[in-house]
């Protein structure tokens, strides 16, 4: 099978993937930009701590540093006159953009025809590729859900007050960490496996693989229970166990969240209050349950482990 | 300030906060120069490079204008130095001059008086206008005093009195008036003053009678100058006619005027300039091209010209030009935004563009002094950077003209998108989301099927009339449904269940009418409330009897409708269940595995190369499939022993030279062909039959000449398959039953051959061999193993789609229905391992491996075909293309559309029929829907067409029937003798016949005749017209068919001749006499010279419409130029409008009536050579 480029033109080049193929770039661009930032204030302000004169003032803990420049600045002229910089040349672009490439429309609704594959629109293709993994409820109702209320209740999870107006890791580790983590892995990577990776049948392309129309695989879908030996038709018992696994693995995820929390992050827990930890802890594990449950699918070939009459995870 | 000014320098200087210092000023600049050069590209891009058209208007303003300037120059040179001199209007001009000059004295000395009399009439009316006004005031005022004191007798109250007496006054009033008195005489023209005086009373009246005489003068003047003004029409028609027809005006020229017209060079004129338009209007048109209105043109002045022409920036010059129809939802349009020329007057090619841009032209000057202007030729390079595709004229503008683009616009029948003016890929739909491409221009004719789905022929449609007949005549509806095509099996599948609705319908009703009876009787008297039932259930009953009666009628309907089915009813290849008594044992099993290949001789040369049957493909062992499929056609054939007249006897020896001759001669040749290679002769519109002594039995090949639509066995449709064939029934006339069916589904004709011509015919074909060919025993052919397997072979390759074969004659075809082909969503067309070569442009036949014919001058390019046109073309060059690539072990899994031995314009043509053929867009109304007229062209043509009739007869004035290139007719197709020697024209011949007579013909064309005498009316021709077997339906479709092409009314109301007297009829006998019409013509099977050429007579009161033969005997040629009758009466009809013969004689004395209505009465009425 010889590397197809042809393919790989066609879907890079694809006006609905523009935007994804510019992201992939400046994802990476603006991550090591951003931590080059954070190394350098960083310094600083190990530096600026280290002196115990300066560090009795309240200076301005990024670079560039001088001790005798003012320790803060008006937003007019001096944070505007960058934004009103920023918004023009983004208009620049957005109008050159429109200018040469043309919506992608294509042909009319065929009720008789579904296209293949039937894509969502690029930034929705992470979600899409989650229903490869879960119960179509939970992939499109309940985890968007929980994106966005997590994301609400940041700030009033967040018991760290360093950090604002300025790059810095050594701070902010955690929230970094976790926000790379929601945001790399879970949205980006997803969106990406959804646009490049997936093909005709929403199955799995490598890059370089022809998407070919008539390809056929076997695949078979068996859940935790079959695994385990537990008939179908034993609902009870399928219910009960798929229960007592997830739950299980549940308490198990936060059992190690709340002892890593405990040991590594010793003042995030201090600071925080018992409900703030609660979501914490939760809102982790179910962070956590998303690469899991991908994991069992991709390797295992197991596509739910509790199965009920009325859901399934 | 002051601190750098003050501030001791000591201290270390503190460097300059870049966020606060640093200078944003170059970058904002230049973001900001790239935001206006954003905008700039916003613009340009919206102005100019999305609207390409404003350039090509451009253009399309320089070239054209440019174009005609040139064309009008020329014309307007031809027109005043050749036009004007042809002899014929040179002629029209002398009349005209002469007409003039003959009523000039008169007309001067009327045009003189009437000057006078208006001269005198304006002084006298200007001399009277004050007087007639102050009488008009005083008369109000006498009547409105009158009437105000109540008195209504004016002239003698009172109190008018004042005022009527003052009218008196100026009545008496003196007035003098002068004119200018014109006269003429003697060719001189005087004017002198007069003047005269009067009272105003008097003079009133003289001015009235002055008006008078002027009408009277006026009417005069139009009288005696009548012959002038028509003489000069008739200068000013001709020349406006002849305009638009020069080359008309060449060939009347005479030989002067020709050379003149050879001097002046105007001849090459004559291609690019022959147009139905004058030089003024030529000079109209340039105008109308020089000013593209736009209505970016601003500050108008009174008179709608635009004072600044903002058009003429490029940038904002142009209009996007569309067509917008209402009616058929909204349907825009934008085609002739660039395709600027389509729809103008003027026809313009592309090369006659670049010969007239590249020609230097002289133009006269408009004094003599002023001289001639030059317009140069452009140089080639300017004439190729024009578009000058887009300018051309649509090259079909007859087709316009009945699909007004007003109405139907461009994309209904093109396709493509008529709203996109971006750039051509968009505006064409060359796009993969377009659902309607632009037909590429060899299947333009796609865009017809829509709309004409059933029109088999049509008028204007070659390409796909041509893509029809393929595949009717391939036979590819013996596999796949088409509308139109093999309609009686449906309509038979459909006969079947409404009868059976029908009979359940009426045993029910009849249960009913038993039941109610019975109750009848029960129902007692006594009880009044139950005697009230009994009319009720007495009215029951006599509804039901009724409605048992109309459906028995509907069922008798049904069972004709049924038979007539099965008669037209049509199959592409012969009846398989006569093999056993058809062909010789050992001749089947090799043609099943290649018909193309079958049956090689020493030197390799095959049976039949050019059959008609295409090649199958066998999978896994071929031999034994092949012997398998044999078994089973040979096992399941009908055998003799079953059927005892399939015992066909031994024909009588023939001779077969006399049997070539016959075949040669007969007719045969029309549809069949003989002979291999160049020795090949006839058509192909039926078999080859060459050879046919290595393949069929002589009883059988003498019983089909004798009759092929015979059936050996008689068919009953109501019986189940397998089951049909009955034995031991009657023929028909012989008392057969009804039901039964006698016509195999074969269209070939019985040619009412004598017995002795069957076996010379026979023994001629039977005795054509090959030597040298070797004939395996089939062995095999009674091996009862084979049964099953072969059945399900033929099944599965769909034999029976296109043969009949016992026990699957009801088996539809395997194909998929190809009307709704070509509007597939293209993921519905499985390319197979293909698909990605066609979406990516590899073109997997360029090899031309596997294609017949010149199919590979189809495929020499890699271009992406993932279309249904793609998808047509290449299945149809190798249907089993789309098997590539693909592990198949099991053989029913394959495809199986047998290898068609098509040419590349044929398979070119049946894909223009499959890609066209989609589920329309257009709206109903916009829909092609015949009336009577059309629907009677619309479905003859089918009959027509099934028939062949085209093979003898011109059908329409341009067909070359298949009978003039066969070699013994060939000699005859002269002009001269074609009408003489070949059958005749059917152009017209629903105006020549009477439509009983046509029927009667058609049912039995030696009307009567049998075998014993075939020919009836042409015994003359060597050809005979055959009988055809057609059902009652097709004769009734064939006789509107050929009224329909004659603009004849369906109803035919024969005109009742008045009786001849005898003195009349002692002059026509003296007239047939003397022109000796029986030297051409018979009478009622007279004895034949050799002379004679035409038609027998003997049958003209039922067979010939009157209002035609009077139109034919008074000028034959007129009617058919190819005809060897001759005018026998006067050139013209005489001052009384009636026609005389030619020459006197003494019966045609105090004849009063016209001659030749004479002769068409008599002939009506059957006098004819009595």
């Amino acid at each position: 099978m010889h590397f197809d480029w042809h393919q790989i033109w066609v879907n890079v080049s694809l006006p609905d993937n523009v935007p994804i193929v510019l992201m992939m770039i400046l994802i990476p661009y603006f991550l090591w930009y951003g931590f080059r930032e954070a190394v350098r204030n960083d310094r600083l302000i190990a530096q600026l701590e280290a002196d115990p004169a300066l560090a009795k003032t309240h200076h301005r803990k990024t670079f560039p540093f001088h001790p005798a420049w003012d320790k803060v600045l008006h937003t007019w002229p001096y944070l505007l006159r960058v934004e009103f910089l920023a918004a023009v040349i983004v208009t620049v672009i957005l109008v050159v953009w429109s200018v040469f490439l043309d919506a992608p429309l294509e042909s009319p609704a065929n009720p008789m025809l579904t296209m293949n594959p039937a894509k969502a629109p690029w930034y929705f293709l992470g979600l899409q590729e989650l229903l490869v993994y879960f119960d179509p409820w939970i992939a499109g109702v309940m985890l968007p859900n929980f994106i966005v209320v997590g994301l609400m209740a940041i700030p009033y999870l967040d018991p760290n007050p360093l950090g604002n107006g300025y790059y810095t890791w050594k701070q902010r580790k955690f929230a970094i960490t976790g926000f790379m983590f929601g945001f790399l892995v879970l949205w980006v990577v997803l969106a990406i496996v959804g646009t490049f990776i997936r093909g005709p049948g929403w199955m799995w392309f490598w890059p370089g693989e022809t998407w070919d129309h008539h390809r056929v695989v076997h695949e078979v879908n068996t859940h935790l229970h079959q695994v385990a030996g537990i008939p179908d038709d034993h609902h009870l018992a399928v219910g009960v166990f798929g229960g007592v696994v997830t739950l299980g693995a549940l308490a198990v995820l936060g059992g190690i969240v709340d002892i890593t929390i405990r040991k590594k992050l010793p003042e995030l827990f201090r600071r925080q209050n018992f409900i703030q930890y609660i979501h914490t802890v939760g809102l982790l594990v179910l962070m956590a349950t998303v690469p899991i449950k991908m994991a069992l699918k991709l390797a295992l070939n197991i596509k739910y482990v509790w199965v009920t009459p009325w859901f399934n995870v | 300030m002051s601190q750098t000014e003050t501030a001791p320098p000591a201290e270390p200087a503190i460097p300059k906060d870049p966020l606060v210092h640093k200078s944003y000023s170059v970058p904002i600049a230049l973001s900001m120069l790239a935001f206006v050069g954003s905008l700039v590209l916003a613009v340009v891009d919206e102005m100019w490079w999305r609207r390409p058209y404003k350039a090509i208007q451009g253009q399309y303003q320089e070239t054209y204008s440019a174009y005609l300037e040139k064309v009008a120059a020329k014309r307007r040179n031809f027109h005043d130095n050749v036009l004007l001199r042809v002899a014929e209007y040179e002629t029209l001009a002398q009349t005209a001059k002469d007409a003039a000059a003959a009523v000039a004295e008169r007309a001067m000395d009327l045009e003189a008086q009437l000057k006078t009399a208006s001269a005198k009439s304006r002084a006298l009316g200007n001399a009277l206008k004050e007087a007639k006004s102050e009488i008009a005031a005083l008369t109000y005022e006498s009547e409105h005093k009158a009437q105000s004191a109540g008195n209504d007798d004016v002239a003698n109250a009172p109190e008018a009195r004042k005022y009527i007496d003052e009218i008196q006054k100026i009545r008496d009033r003196e007035v003098t008036y002068t004119w200018t008195a014109t006269t003429y005489a003697g060719g001189n023209t005087e004017t002198k003053e007069e003047s005269a005086t009067g009272k105003v009373g008097p003079l009133l009246e003289v001015a009235m009678e002055l008006e008078t005489a002027k009408a009277t003068l006026q009417q005069d003047l139009g009288t005696a100058t009548e012959a002038r003004a028509a003489a000069a029409k008739a200068k000013d028609e001709w020349l406006a006619n002849n305009l638009g027809n020069l080359a008309h005006a060449l060939e009347n020229a005479d030989d002067a005027t020709k050379k003149r017209i050879a001097e002046s060079g105007a001849a090459r004129y004559l291609d690019e300039t022959a147009v139905s338009l004058s030089p003024s209007a030529l000079d109209g048109l340039r105008r109308s091209v020089d000013q593209i209105p736009h209505s970016w043109d601003i500050f108008r002045d009174g008179a709608g010209q635009a004072l600044i022409h903002v058009s003429d920036v490029p940038l904002f010059r142009g209009d996007i030009k569309q067509i917008h129809i209402k009616e058929a939802a909204n349907w825009v349009d934008r085609c002739t935004t660039c395709h600027l020329n389509a729809r103008e007057p003027l026809a313009v090619t592309v090369e006659g563009m670049k010969r007239v841009l590249a020609e230097t032209v002289t133009v006269p000057g408009a004094t003599p002094e002023a001289g001639p202007t030059t317009l140069e030729g452009w140089p080639q390079s300017k004439i190729d950077s024009m578009p000058l595709d887009l300018f051309k004229s649509h090259p079909r503008p007859e087709l316009l003209a009945t699909h007004d683009p007003e109405r139907f616009g461009c994309s209904m029948c093109h396709n493509g998108n008529g709203v996109a003016v971006t750039n051509t890929e968009l505006a064409h739909g060359i796009n993969h989301y377009w659902l309607q491409p632009l037909y590429p221009k060899e299947h333009s004719e796609a865009g017809c099927v829509q709309c004409h789905m059933k029109d088999l022929h049509l008028p204007m449609g070659d390409r796909i009339n041509a893509g029809r007949d393929q595949f009717r005549r391939a036979g590819c509806w013996g596999c796949h449904k088409y509308e139109g095509f093999n309609t009686e099996v449906d309509e038979l599948t459909a006969l079947g269940g409404r009868a059976k609705e029908v009979e359940k319908a009426i045993r029910e009703k009849t249960q009913r009418t038993d039941n109610l009876l019975a109750l009848q009787g029960s129902l007692s008297d006594d009880d009044a409330a139950i005697a009230k039932e009994k009319p009720v259930n007495l009215a029951e009953r006599n509804a039901l009897t009724q409605q048992i009666a109309q459906l028995r009628t509907e069922q008798q309907q049904i069972a004709r409708r049924a038979r007539e089915a099965f008669v037209e009813r049509q199959r592409v290849g012969p009846n398989l269940k006569d093999v056993k008594v058809k062909l010789l044992r050992q001749f089947l099993t090799d043609w099943v595995r290649d018909p193309r290949a079958a049956h090689k001789d020493a030197s390799g040369n095959a049976f039949r190369p050019d059959t008609k049957m295409p090649t199958f493909r066998w999978w896994g062992d071929a031999d034994e499939e092949v012997k398998d499929v044999a078994a089973f056609l040979w096992q399941s054939a009908l055998d003799p022993q079953d059927f005892p007249e399939y015992r066909l006897p031994k024909p009588a020896a023939g001779d077969a030279k006399r049997g070539k001759e016959l075949f040669e001669q007969t007719g045969c040749l029309v549809c069949h062909s003989i002979g291999t290679g160049a020795e090949k002769i006839g058509a192909d519109y039926a078999a080859n039959l060459s050879n046919l002594g290595e393949k069929d039995t002589p009883e059988y090949v003498a019983r089909w000449v004798h009759h092929p639509r015979e059936r050996l066995a008689a068919y009953d449709p109501s019986k189940k398959p397998g089951a049909r064939d009955v034995a031991g029934a009657k023929k028909p006339g012989e008392g057969a039953d009804p039901d039964l069916v006698w016509s195999q589904h074969v269209i070939m004709p019985n040619f009412r051959l004598s017995d002795q011509q069957v076996a010379d015919i026979t023994a001629y074909l039977v005795g054509q061999k090959r030597s040298g060919v070797k004939y395996e025993e089939p062995t095999w052919l009674d091996d009862k193993k084979r049964f099953e397997n072969g059945k399900r072979l033929v099944l599965f390759q769909g034999c029976a789609g296109c043969h009949e074969i016992k026990g699957l004659e009801d088996e539809k075809g395997i194909g998929v229905e190809l009307t709704p082909e070509g509007s597939k969503p293209i993921e519905r067309l499985d390319f197979g391992h293909l698909t990605i070569s066609a979406e990516r442009g590899v073109e997997p036949l360029k090899d031309g491996k596997g294609l017949l014919e010149d199919a590979a001058s189809l495929f020499t390019k890699d271009q992406p075909w993932y279309r249904v046109r793609g998808f047509v073309l290449h299945k149809l060059a190798k249907p089993d293309i789309y098997d590539t690539a693909k592990y198949l072990p099991d053989r029913y899994g394959r495809l199986r559309m047998p290898q068609f031995k098509f040419t590349a314009q044929e398979i070119r043509d049946v894909t223009t029929m499959v890609i066209g053929s989609v589920e329309t867009k257009i709206p109903e109304t916009f829909r092609y829907r015949p009336d009577d007229r059309g629907k009677a062209i619309q479905e003859g043509w089918w009959v027509v067409k099934k028939y062949n009739c085209q093979g003898c007869h011109q059908i329409e004035p341009t067909d070359v029937p298949a009978l003039w290139n066969v070699p013994f007719f060939a000699e005859k197709v002269d002009p001269k003798t074609r009408d003489t020697f070949l059958p005749p024209t059917l152009v017209g011949v629903g105006y020549r016949l009477q439509p009983e007579f046509m029927a009667k013909f058609l049912r039995d064309p030696s009307l009567g005749g049998g075998r014993d005498k075939p020919k009836s009316l042409r015994a003359h021709l060597a050809v005979r017209m055959p009988t055809f077997d057609f059902s009652d339906d097709e004769i009734q479709k064939l006789v509107l068919f050929f009224q329909a092409m004659a603009d004849q009314p369906e109803v035919y109301q024969p005109s009742v001749p008045k009786p001849l007297t005898d003195a009349e009829k002692k002059a026509a006998a003296a007239i047939w006499k003397a022109a000796n019409c029986i030297q051409c013509h018979v009478v009622s099977g007279s004895a034949m010279t050799t002379e004679t050429k035409a038609p027998d007579l003997g049958h003209t009161p039922k067979r010939l419409r009157p209002e035609w033969m009077h139109r034919w005997i008074s000028d034959p040629p007129g009617m058919n130029p190819n005809t060897a009758m001759t005018r026998f009466f006067g050139e013209k009809p005489g001052k009384d409008g009636k026609w005389r013969y030619m020459t006197e004689l003494p019966e045609l004395k105090g004849i009063e009536a016209d001659h030749v209505d004479l002769m068409v009465r008599y002939l009506s009425e059957g006098q004819a050579g009595k």
